[in-house]
């Protein structure tokens, strides 16, 4: 990632390391900001934009489509296979205190809370991320961002809002399945694997579980659907460079956009738990 | 119309253009001819505000495109066509999608009604069956034209033609040479042109205009350019290696 936002800035030749340090920390951090004052901008105009008329219904669909049958597949077996881990990891730490009716409350409650819109959130970094950055940026290399521009329509509402509007409703719907697929894997390891019973298992699931923790896990979702089809749109728009930079736009968002969800998340957490 | 005042542009600390002085009048057409690399698409681009310049203006009509606000930006970009000299097709849309965009965009028409349109703008400029393809499965030549096509759908006052007939045949050339002539007298469209096709150049020009090393060395009628005794212009219309011009 350094790489990606100290790539703008060019290091000076034949200085000794002692002095390249503070050049180097300097540059990160000049680079966090301009990336963070870009994003602020076309963050500022999307909000802008898309208040206004007309709002593209079909776009957004379209867009929703695209991130649905894209990251979906890979949440939920994602989504099975780390709800069983949680169950098989919680009964073995669990049952040395003799607390192993608890792995449901604990694969619910982090799967719901944390895991859920997180992995989610990962995963449509990697693959929706990558795919925006792709796509916008390959656009702009061979101008046709340009030719939006010429004929009067803006690629900020055209393109980027869209995508966005898209992430916000999408990515609240894939937790939800994630949810789901996650406790259920939690199920399967519990009651099929170790001999749970079903029932305590079930009510043990569900006893502790509160409509704020599912509320928050979505709202979590939502913000970092935004954050990422953002993140990755703007990596687009700026690509320069044929090809190459096309490749270096794409890793970009994902890297980006991964962070964005990973930083935000901890904040969105410590704000809700206030 | 068009006023181009001291324009200097640089990327990375590496002036492009150094100084351009040039006028479009209305309803002439002003041929733009230069070495590759000599910053002539550079130069399209801030006439219609892709890019701006470090310093200088650019005027539409009296207005400075870097005082505009962007409602009045965007107002005055859609008064121009811009043929992309690599065409710029959308790729996600069909050839008809792409020549009725802006106006699918811009105005109440019905599908049917920009479907014909497109219809055409693409039989005027010799593609009369290609409405539903896309364009990765169109030729080089054929994406061009259907980037002019693109470009005058939406009827504008000013076309930006960049290297309209690169890559065309002969025969193709002409046609759209004399499509380009026909807009501009009959319907008196304002256009700048870039072009290294001399042939081209000499057949759609009413002024014509070099530019070398980052400045506007010659600008005259198509008879004056001809029988120019700047060495620069000379070499670069006879096209010999043999002359001032360094390669590259
Ligand atoms: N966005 C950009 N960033 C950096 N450099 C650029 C950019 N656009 C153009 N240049 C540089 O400016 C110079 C002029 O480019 P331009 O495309 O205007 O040339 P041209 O005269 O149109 O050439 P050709 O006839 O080959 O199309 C080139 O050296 C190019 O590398
Ligand atoms: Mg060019």
């Amino acid at each position: 990632m350094w790489g990606v936002i100290v790539a703008t800035v060019d290091a000076p030749a034949q200085v000794s390391w002692a002095l390249r340090l503070p050049y180097w920390v300097g540059s990160v951090v000049l680079g966090v900001l301009r990336e963070v004052g870009r994003l602020s901008i076309y963050l500022y105009q999307s909000i802008r934009l898309g208040v206004v008329p007309p709002y593209r219904i079909r776009d957004i669909f379209r867009q929703m489509e695209v991130l649905g049958v894209n990251t979906m597949p890979v949440v939920l077996i994602t989504a099975l296979f780390t709800g069983m881990v949680l169950a098989l990891q919680s009964h073995t730490g669990f049952s040395r205190f003799s607390a192993e009716s608890l792995v449901g409350t604990v694969v619910a409650l982090s799967v719901v809370r944390e895991l859920g819109p997180v992995l989610t959130g990962l995963i449509t970094a990697g693959r929706a991320g990558a795919s925006i950055a792709a796509e916008l940026g390959t656009m702009k290399v061979t101008e046709q961002i340009d030719a939006l521009v010429t004929m009067g329509v803006s690629p900020v509402k055209y393109l980027m809002v869209p995508r966005i509007i898209a992430g916000v409703v999408m990515l609240p719907i894939l937790t939800v399945f994630a949810d789901v697929v996650g406790i259920a894997g939690g199920y399967l390891v519990g009651v099929e694997m170790l001999d749970a019973n079903p029932t305590v298992y079930i009510s043990r699931t569900f006893d502790f579980l509160e409509v704020a923790d599912v509320v928050g896990g979505l709202i979590k979702a939502a913000v970092f659907g935004g954050l990422i089809a953002l993140v990755s749109a703007a990596q687009g728009f700026n690509t320069r460079g044929g090809a190459e930079g096309v490749g270096r736009a794409t890793t970009g968002a994902v890297v980006l956009s991964s962070m964005a969800v990973l930083i935000s998340n901890y904040f969105l957490t410590m704000a809700m738990a206030s | 119309m068009i006023t181009l005042d001291h324009l200097q542009k640089g990327f990375g600390g590496r002036q492009v253009l150094k100084g351009v002085d040039l006028q479009v009048k209305r309803g002439e057409t002003l041929v733009i001819i230069g070495g590759s690399g000599s910053g002539k698409s550079v130069l399209m681009k801030h006439v219609i505000g892709l890019l701006f310049a470090d310093s200088g203006q650019v005027r539409i009509d009296g207005d400075d495109l870097a005082q505009l606000k962007e409602p009045e930006l965007t107002r005055t970009r859609r008064r121009f066509g811009m043929v992309f000299q690599n065409a710029a097709l959308f790729d996600s849309m069909n050839v008809w999608q792409n020549v009725g965009f802006a106006l699918m965009q811009h105005t109440k028409k019905r599908k049917k009604a920009v479907l014909e349109i497109a219809q055409h703008y693409l039989e005027m400029v010799g593609l009369p069956d290609v409405l539903y393809r896309m364009p990765s499965e169109l030729s080089g030549g054929m994406r061009k034209r259907v980037g002019l096509a693109r470009a005058i759908a939406t009827s504008p006052e000013i076309l930006l033609y960049d290297e309209p007939t690169t890559g065309l045949d002969p025969v193709t050339s002409d046609v759209i040479n004399r499509l380009i002539r026909s807009l501009q007298e009959q319907l008196g469209i304002t256009s700048l042109m870039i072009t290294h096709d001399m042939v081209s150049a000499y057949h759609v020009a009413d002024r014509m205009a070099m530019l070398y090393q980052g400045k506007i060395i010659e600008t005259g009628t198509p008879e004056q350019i001809r029988a120019t005794d700047n060495p620069y212009v000379r070499q670069f219309i006879s096209g010999s290696s043999d002359g001032p011009i360094e390669a590259g």
